[in-house]
This record gives C-alpha cells, structure tokens and sequence, in this order.
C-alpha cells in the first residue's frame, strides 16, 4: 500500500471516502439533476480562453463554438462551479493534512527528468481521451456506473483494460 | 416526483451555483484526503498493489446507487430529468482505452 509521503497526515480510509463521494453523488442527481464531473470544465475554460484571444477563429471550430454561441457565459456552468469548489476542498484538505510543499512523486527506479516526460505525456493522452469520450472517470465513469448507464460502464472497463496493459510496459517507470 | 429539485423549479439558478460550489468542495476535499492527489498510489491500482482507487470507486457507485435507486422507488427522484452521457460506443471506448494508458503513464 502506498502510504502518504513522510509528514503528512495519513490518508483517510477509502470506504469512508468513497460512502462520502457517494453520497455527494446522489445529492447532486436529487438537488440539481446534474452529477459530477471534472473534465467539462476544463473545456470550457479553454473555450472561454481561445474565445478572449482569438475569436474570430474559436467561432470557427464547432468543439469550442458550441460552448460561445448559448445565451450564457460559457464559465456560468455547473461544472465550472464544480471545479472551483473541487480547487477549494482540495486546498483545505491540503492544508490540513501537511501535504502543501513541492515534492516529486515518481517510482523509486527512475529519474525526476523521465517523471516530467511521463506526466506530460500522460496528461495528453488523459486529455485527448477524456474529450474523445465525452467525459473522464468523474463525469462518465462515476456518474455513468452510479446509474447502470452503459456509456459509463463501457468506459469504466476500456480505462482498465488500458491500464492494466500498458502498466505491464512501463512498470520500470512505477515499480 | 418532487425531485431533481433544481429541474422541477423548488431550487433557483442562485441555488444551483451554491450547491455546485458546495459538491465541489466537499468532492475536492474527499479526493485530496483519500490519497487521490497522489500519483503513486493512483498507478498503484495498475499494478495490484494498492486497491485504494477500486475501493473509492466501488463504495462510491454502490452508495450512490442504492441512495439514487432507493430514492426513484420510493416515486421521489425523476431519473429521466437526471442529466447523463449518451452512449458514443466508438468514442468512448477509445477514448477509455487512451485516457487508462495516460492515466498509468501520467499517474493522474
């Protein structure tokens, strides 16, 4: 088991945390209709940002104008207010549990220069697939799988799969 | 059916924005505590050596459907007002299978 880095606060147990998730999760289909989702958001932002640079061409590509043409501001989302307060939960549990420093979190067999390359071409990929499916393990995943919805389901299965193959390949990097 | 409350009108679009903020936080907390900012522990599951992610996720989805389910039998909770992703078979498939090999590359 992987075990908080050295003067942190241990890690809450995670049948606690999934029940609280959970029960979020459901609070967010009762009160709004909506669930939850980290993905979306970020989109959105970039929408927004391109839009605030260069208009002309973020009105030209259907994935960005889609988000511009609507009669609200393309940040007045239930996502985005999502993701701001996922940034505010985040920082206060940081801040509780000693976890606010730089520190460089990487399998004990490779270099800090190879880390950044892995993290970088990970994010990419996470990314790129998170829009290609419509939605990342919050949104798809979490959501989906919570209500029997087979999208998610699917996606639940193809992100292991994945996973689990191409962390054979690259175990020199992990273990 | 008196719930999606915010879908049948019984919570406003000022109300909406609140809830959102306050899911967020609660949401960012529990993953920040859980260990899910760690990416060691998040690769980990990849590898069999630490089911943290798969017994977050699991106990989520089973509390969260049991709560959802329990909620439309009972005629409260409207599930075809609950906002969800269509299914794109193609995409996301491959988009699963991309976003899983980023994930254990990336660790996030």
């Amino acid at each position: 088991m992987i075990q908080a880095p050295e003067g942190e606060k241990p890690y809450l147990n995670p049948y606690i945390g999934g029940i609280g998730i959970g029960t979020i999760l459901f609070l967010s289909f009762f009160l709004v209709g909506k669930g939850l989702g980290g993905s979306g958001a970020l989109t959105r932002l970039l929408a927004f940002g391109l839009d605030s640079i260069a208009p002309a061409y973020a009105a030209s590509l259907d994935y960005f104008s889609r988000y511009l043409t609507g009669t609200l501001h393309p940040l007045d989302n239930w996502l985005v207010y999502m993701l701001l307060g996922i940034f505010v939960g985040g920082l206060i549990a940081g801040v509780r549990g000693n976890r606010i420093k730089t520190i460089m979190l990487k399998g004990p067999n490779t270099s800090n220069k190879r880390r950044i390359i892995t993290a970088f071409v990970g994010g990419i990929l996470v990314a790129f697939g998170a829009r290609l499916a419509g939605g990342c393990t919050s949104g798809l995943a979490l959501t989906g799988a919570s209500v029997m919805a087979v999208a998610g389901w699917v996606f639940f299965l193809s992100v292991f799969a994945a996973g689990m193959v191409v962390a054979f390949l690259i175990r020199k990097e992990w273990l | 059916m008196i719930a999606p409350l915010f879908k049948l009108g019984f919570i406003g679009y000022p109300g909406m924005i609140v809830i959102g903020i306050l899911v967020g936080i609660v949401f960012g907390y529990i993953l920040q505590s859980v260990g899910m900012g760690n990416s060691r522990k998040i690769s980990a599951v990849f590898y069999g050596t630490d089911w943290a992610v798969m017994r977050i996720m699991f106990s989520a989805v089973v509390t969260a459907m049991v709560l959802t389910f329990l909620f439309y039998y009972l005629g409260l909770l409207d599930l075809s007002l609950v906002q969800l992703s269509g299914l794109n078979l193609g995409g996301q498939i491959f988009g699963g299978l991309l976003l899983g090999a980023g994930m254990v590359i990336g660790g996030y």
